[in-house]
């Protein structure tokens, strides 16, 4: 009785694109069951591998950083820094961006150089800005340590060691981060109680008067879409790659979940927290340029309906923080 | 410029962007709806047309979008497209085979095929 309230009350504002007009809370529900790819199918040794993997700083040039270094859980895989820095605290020239979901993703990284995440993983680690790795020699390393011998003869029985093996076990222990549970989560289950009216006034603005759902749309909170949305920054995001007149200073979309724990914000960690973010969509972004999307204009928000949609955005953080303890090959090991 | 920003900005052989529209051309209605290609309220992954006929792109979303083909044989950028927003395109190289993007959003995806259904 109680959802069909809710249901009804959904239909009266517009939820954005979907064919599932009749539940409009279906899109919002996630699957639990990971995907995997035919061509890396799921096998828990490649999962222990990738796991151990992600988490050692044996992958960086001069081993000291991990993946984990700038994808802390805790903060959501990101780093709380503007950009990223990699080895000898070497600026990276965009933000860290966030691991969730990425199992329904659809091109990686801000300007989706990436087609899978099997493609993505070895980026970063060879980046000269990042972690700096040769491939060679980390394979090198890694064959002289007795335990990933064992990891990679339980993963990959019968085959030399090899940098495929590494980009396909950390893909497939970086498919396995489903978002936490969050209240959102909660309420869409059918759980009224699970959010203030204030959050559900926000997911209402969300869906409606601020448009964020035309790109941030559904349980993964992005459509995968590139957009320039108007930053200052100059740089060129997605044109580099596909040198179209829409797509200068365009970037990726990226997810919603847990983004109250993901400050900075924007692939150039321009701005400092939520109410920054806001007050940026409410303005109609900064640079007013030919690429910028038609989309982005001025929302006349008034301060209520502001802290509406944050409320909203802080219930898309995990109800606790168990979910991290699982994510570490050993117990109370540290990053 | 990368090599694939030589493919795309390379000349274009093998289209045209119609308008005024034609009256006695083949068309044929491709509709992006729910951020997918749509033909007659139904997803499509992939069309055959015959040289000439003419690709209606319409745009029934709510949001923008921009249809485009990087393929050798099949290079065309319709730009941005408003909601409500239609182009036409017709394709004449038969043999030609491409798969058509929106550029903004990656997922959408339709396969072109150009076959001459006179020559056997």
């Amino acid at each position: 009785m109680k959802s069909s309230v809710l249901t009804a009350a959904l239909i009266a504002f517009n939820i954005s694109a979907g064919p599932s007009q009749a539940d409009p809370f279906a899109d919002y529900r996630k699957p639990q069951a990971i995907q995997h790819p035919n061509d890396n199918p799921f096998t828990l040794a490649r999962h222990e591998l990738g796991q151990k993997l992600f988490f050692d700083p044996i992958l960086s040039g001069d081993n000291s950083l991990s993946c984990a270094s700038c994808h802390q859980p805790e903060r959501g895989f990101e780093d709380g820094k503007p950009l990223a820095q990699g080895i000898a605290n070497q600026l990276v020239k965009r933000h860290t961006q966030t691991l969730f979901d990425l199992d329904h993703a659809v091109l990686l990284h801000w300007d989706g150089r990436a087609e899978s995440l099997e493609e993505q993983a070895l980026l970063p680690i060879q980046s000269p800005e990042e972690m700096a790795q040769d491939l060679r020699e980390l394979v090198e390393e890694l064959a002289a340590r007795p335990d990933y011998q064992q990891l990679f003869a339980k993963a990959y029985p019968d085959e030399d060691l090899n940098t495929e093996q590494i980009a396909q076990a950390l893909a497939t222990f970086q498919r396995s981060f489903r978002s936490p549970t969050s209240p959102f989560d909660r309420w869409v289950a059918g759980d009224p109680q699970a959010v203030s009216q204030e959050v559900k006034s926000g997911f209402q603005l969300f869906n409606g008067k601020a448009k964020c759902s035309l790109c941030h749309s559904g349980w993964r909170f992005t459509d995968d879409s590139f957009h320039d949305i108007g930053l200052a920054s100059k740089d060129p995001g997605r044109f580099a790659l596909l040198p179209l007149p829409v797509m200068r200073h365009a970037f990726k979309t990226p997810s919603l979940r847990m983004i109250a724990e993901r400050a900075p914000y924007m692939h150039d960690g321009s701005l400092a927290s939520l109410d920054e973010v806001i007050a940026f969509y409410d303005r109609g972004g900064d640079a007013d340029r030919p690429s910028r999307s038609p989309m982005i204009e001025p929302l006349q928000l008034s301060k209520a309906e502001k802290q509406a949609l944050i409320a909203f955005l802080r219930s898309l953080s995990p109800i606790d923080h168990h979910w991290i303890e699982t994510l570490y090959p050993e117990p109370k090991a540290s990053p | 410029m990368n090599k694939f920003a030589a493919k795309i900005f390379g000349p274009i052989m093998f289209f045209s962007l119609l308008i005024p529209h034609t009256a006695t051309a083949n068309e044929i209605v491709i509709s992006q709806k729910d951020k997918q290609f749509m033909q007659q309220d139904k997803l499509i992954k992939e069309l055959t047309v015959e040289p000439g006929d003419v690709i209606v792109f319409k745009n029934d979303d709510s949001v923008g979008h921009n249809v485009y083909s990087a393929n050798q044989k099949m290079k065309f950028n319709i730009l941005y497209q408003k909601p409500g927003d239609e182009t036409r395109l017709s394709l004449e190289e038969a043999g030609a085979s491409g798969i058509i993007h929106c550029a903004i959003h990656p997922n959408m995806k339709l396969k072109v095929t150009v076959v001459d259904k006179k020559v056997k």
